[in-house]
């Protein structure tokens, strides 16, 4: 339940074996790929020991990016047209890529298929590509289909040849601006938004005149190899039983090769799961640097995964070396990705928290903290056994069934938290006193104001505290005295924070203090200049120089600003925790609006439409306002005390088949 | 919609790349330089183009490589143009990589008419950008046709598609279909912008294609032999001061001389003047006169997009000039000599 201990790989290898490799670590799916090439650049991979392993003497300077020199674009192509002439359709069965497996060989099997039904292959392409020419010809005949002469005859006339095609509206309005000086006569039969179709009917003898025209219009011309005879109409008729006829071929050729099909089928489905393994697979190598014999591969892996993953290479033991790098000042180099593990329960919060940022890796995971405070905030301002039920049920709705498990546990979390609230409050779907209560008098946010607004502050001190005892602890695990010890957020601003308490308690409530008030304002000054002062501070305890990192007017210019900010914020971000108080009263008080329009109503059909509508709209509109509040206490008022978020996820290179590829 | 927030956010970002563009004293330092590594180090510690030159190893850069440079400072001008904009205006904003992209396919198939090898520094910084093009098979491409083959899915090819059926295709069609292409999408986009904007960029660019049409009629005339009616088609209609009715007559004109009479008694007569160095000079002479004029509309910073046109040639022609420099310092010409050359003379 915390953020996970990363370890660094280094890889060398044979480079006949890369292919072998990449397959093992992106099965293994545990490794967050690092650019080689890049750290090799910066000096970082430690390749020299590593090479002593593998006894290779490899000279820096020929260390390059790799650069794919496989065109799966074309296997893919074949494959492709393999499937479509059989009628297969492909799909990704992971066992085929699992074994150990020479995908050039492969590549062979697929040619020589291909081979075999190539001649049918050229035919049916063939018949595809009248088809089509057959679809553009029924659009161009569809446009004159009205015409009452003979098609036939127009186009074999002599000394006038007639032609079809497209022209932009924008050439358009040319051709018709200089119609007098064009040679030739113009229809236009169809018009859409971008083009105007026409005919032209030319003179022969000017017609490389008319053509060069034209082409200086970029005119689109159609021209068919398709002849048939009579009129336009006639001509339709004749295109659709050419097309039936093409289509009847097409059926038995693929009836023909349906014995073809049964014996290929499964190869089919084998090339094509290793076709996509490869293209995963030449993504991989993109991380990767190579000599002409050697490859050089980093990453990060988590250390609990690291046995498996030897496990996997074990095959390969022989012809690659690896290393792991776990030190400590390795990490501080390189800032490892953060890979976060919790609970099942925990879990959807961490959506909440990435949406901020993800943490640094030498964090402490607040993810349990958000967790479980947002729970009690959330159930504190929408208390109710009812509604909140109405949450589970969405919650476990949107994980079942959408497949939405962060949504659905966060909403299911809250629902339960809602009801657990609204057992205090004896509160079922608005309705108080349904419930007897077992153990206490329930609370009735209304009647109690005073209690409720102060109980918000109480919460919100206790959670701004434990957000104070995070940023020590982080800053203890980051070794920073300065913003640990001294800072406006370290024990200084904590130990301010609750004196700053006490002393207005003790003033408000007119309390007998224990401590004379002088040692306080001292103290409370003391506490305010070690902010101040808090670089100096530091550095002299720990010998660091020079003493500050900027200009000392600088500083102290931002410093004291900086000072007035959090005084301010101290007071703000107190009271701002008023409003979970203030929303449980509107809870109530949304409800009781309804309810009083209810009760003066007095068909009782009507006043139960208007509690469904009550809780309706205090279930969408409330339950979300609440929803926000809640995350604005969270991101504003408690992650700026000490949530960093500047770390970059854990992504381990896995297969993904992208949806267009899914399936051929 | 644009609004006023917009404009002054453009406008002063205008304004302070305006204010870091090269001055005279820039221009007469870099014509006395003795070679190109001069200039390239000159630009690296004295000039806004430094931050576009590389840290390391300028001493290798070529003319080739050094106006690749120069080119990254425009692409950089884009984006954060496009980045101030919204709506229709960051379309418009987009247009200009087309500009460049043409001009960067142009010359590719420059190339491969004479049949040469792409020089080795030589790169393509607003192809590379465009996630529609695989240069690497571009960069590969043995003719014309295939170029265009290999730009199947982008804007371009709906353009340029119909040159396939040609049995071949001239280096002429191709470069006039692509400009067609550009002038083309720029009205398009334009009309897509508020009246005010509408009227500031024909204001500006209409004189342009003004000039854009009298340079293609007459070449088209003098060099390539076309006919009117080619001509009429090629030509741009959203001029300022031509209607087509103009145009066609100054396609269909009986010859130069009679072209040269027409031009003559419009505001661009400085394009034909008849002297013998006409047609060197007729590019350089439109572009000093658009220079002059959008100089002066520079400084406006009004609520429209005037200077975000201006800013975008005068940028442009400030990269010709370089370029100009570095090839007359290349040729050892007299400063007079490449002064005369020059869109911003000094």
């Amino acid at each position: 339940m915390a953020i996970q201990k990363m370890t660094m790989i280094n890889m060398v290898g044979k480079m006949d074996q890369v292919d072998h490799v990449a397959r093992q670590l992106i099965l293994s799916s545990s490794v967050h790929m690092v650019n080689a090439y890049n750290e090799i650049n910066n000096l970082q991979f430690s390749i020299l020991e590593a090479q002593n392993d593998v006894g290779a003497i490899i000279d820096y300077s020929h260390i390059q990016p790799y650069t794919s020199q496989k065109d799966l674009a074309k296997v893919e192509e074949k494959l492709q047209d393999l499937a479509n002439i059989l009628g297969i359709k492909s799909k990704v069965q992971p066992h085929y890529f699992k074994a150990d497996y020479c995908f050039q060989s492969d590549i062979k099997k697929i040619d020589k298929l291909y081979e075999a039904i190539q001649e049918k292959a050229e035919m049916y392409h063939q018949f595809e590509k009248q088809l089509a020419e057959l679809d553009e010809l029924r659009e161009y005949l569809s446009y004159i289909q009205t015409m009452n002469v003979n098609l036939t005859d127009v186009l074999n006339m002599k000394y006038i040849n007639l032609k079809f095609g497209k022209l932009s509206k924008y050439d358009m309005d040319k051709l018709k601006k200089n119609y007098e000086n064009i040679s030739a006569i113009v229809l236009k039969v169809n018009a859409d938004i971008h083009f105007d179709t026409i005919m032209v009917f030319v003179p022969v003898a000017v017609e490389k005149e008319v053509d060069r025209v034209l082409k200086s219009l970029n005119f689109e011309e159609y021209v068919t190899n398709f002849i048939f005879s009579g009129t336009p109409a006639d001509w339709l008729v004749s295109v659709e039983r050419e097309k039936e006829k093409i289509q009847t071929e097409l059926r038995e050729i693929q009836e023909t090769l349906k014995d073809f099909k049964r014996n290929y089928e499964k190869d089919i489905h084998k090339f094509y799961s290793r076709l996509m393994m490869e293209y995963e697979v030449e993504e991989f190598k993109s991380f990767i640097a190579c000599t002409d014999e050697f490859f050089y591969l980093t990453g990060w892996v988590p250390v609990r995964r690291k046995q498996k993953l030897l496990h996997a290479l074990k095959p390969y033991q022989e012809k690659i070396s690896i290393t792991f790098r776990e030190d400590k000042e390795y990490e501080d180099i390189m800032d490892p990705p953060t890979y976060i593990e919790n609970n099942r329960l925990i879990r959807p919060f961490e959506a909440i928290l990435k949406t901020y940022g993800i943490p640094s890796y030498h964090e402490i995971d607040p993810t349990p903290f958000v967790g479980l405070s947002y729970l009690l905030l959330f159930g504190m301002m929408f208390g109710d056994i009812g509604q909140g039920f109405v949450f589970v049920l969405a919650g476990l709705f949107l994980m079942k069934k959408m497949r939405r498990p962060n949504m659905g546990g966060v909403l299911t979390s809250l629902g339960i938290s809602s009801m657990i609230f609204g057992y205090f409050y004896g509160s079922v779907f608005g309705i108080e006193g349904v419930i007897e209560p077992f153990f206490m008098r329930p609370i009735n946010p209304m009647e109690d104001i005073n209690f409720m607004l102060i109980a918000g502050i109480v919460i919100g001190v206790i959670l701004l505290s434990i957000s104070y005892f995070y940023n020590i602890f982080n800053s203890i695990k980051q070794k920073d005295l300065e913003n640990g010890l001294f800072g406006s957020h370290g024990v200084a601003g904590l130990l301010f924070f609750w004196l700053v308490l006490y002393f207005a308690l003790v003033k408000l409530l007119d309390l007998p203090s224990f401590v004379p008030d002088g040692v306080i304002v001292t103290t409370l000054i003391l506490l305010l200049a070690c902010t101040l002062f808090r670089q100096p501070l530091a550095n002299l305890i720990t010998g660091t120089r020079p003493l500050y990192r900027e200009s000392k007017s600088d500083y102290y210019v931002e410093e004291s600003f900086g000072i007035i900010e959090s005084l301010l914020s101290l007071f703000s971000n107190t009271l701002s925790f008023i409003r979970v108080g203030a929303f449980a009263i509107t809870h109530v008080g949304l409800f009781l609006a309804f309810l009083t329009i209810s009760n003066m109503i007095n068909s009782p059909v009507a006043s139960t439409l208007i509690i469904i509508l009550a809780n309706i709209v205090i279930i969408g509109l409330e339950g979300l306002i609440v929803f926000i509040q809640g995350l604005r206490l969270e991101y504003y008022e408690l992650f700026s005390k000490y949530y960093d978020g500047s770390g970059y996820e854990y992504k381990p290179f896995q297969m993904k088949i992208s949806k267009h590829r899914a399936s051929l | 919609m644009a609004n006023k927030s917009m404009y002054k956010v453009l406008n002063t970002k205008i304004a302070a790349i305006h204010g870091k563009m090269l001055a005279k004293e820039d221009y007469r330092t870099l014509l006395n330089m003795k070679s190109i590594r001069e200039i390239v180090t000159y630009l690296k510690n004295h000039t806004e183009y430094a931050r576009f030159l590389p840290a390391t190893k300028i001493e290798t850069i070529d003319r080739t490589a050094l106006e690749k440079y120069l080119d990254s400072k425009l692409v950089h001008l884009i984006d954060s143009f496009r980045k101030y904009t919204v709506g229709p205006y960051r379309e418009f904003v987009h247009c200009f990589y087309m500009k460049y992209e043409i001009a960067e396919l142009k010359q590719i198939a420059s190339y491969l008419y004479q049949n040469e090898e792409f020089p080795q520094q030589l790169r393509f910084v607003f192809l590379e950008k465009n996630k529609k093009i695989d240069l690497e098979k571009i960069s590969s491409v043995k003719s014309v046709k295939e170029l265009i083959e290999n730009l199947i899915g982008t804007i371009y090819y709906s353009f340029l598609k119909n040159l396939l059926k040609l049995e071949q295709i001239t280096l002429f069609h191709f470069e006039m279909t692509l400009d067609k292409a550009f002038f083309n999408m720029l009205a398009e986009k334009a009309g897509q912008l508020s009246k005010r904007d509408r009227d500031c960029f024909y204001k500006i660019y209409g004189s342009y294609f003004d000039m854009l049409n009298i340079q293609m009629i007459y070449r088209g005339k003098k060099y390539y032999n076309r006919s009117p009616e080619e001509l009429f088609n090629y030509s741009i209609m959203e001029g300022n001061n031509f209607n087509y009715k103009k145009i066609k007559e100054f396609c269909y004109c009986r010859d130069l001389a009679e072209l040269k009479q027409m031009v003559n008694l419009t505001p661009y007569n400085f394009m034909l003047k008849g002297d013998k160095l006409q047609d060197i000079y007729m590019e350089r002479r439109m572009h000093r006169y658009m220079y002059y004029r959008l100089k002066r509309q520079i400084k406006g910073y009004k609520d429209d997009i005037s200077s975000l046109l201006a800013i975008l040639m005068l940028v442009d022609f400030e990269k010709n000039d370089l370029i100009t420099i570095i090839e007359s310092v290349g040729y050892g010409l007299a400063v007079e000599k490449a002064n005369q050359y020059l869109i911003q003379a000094v």
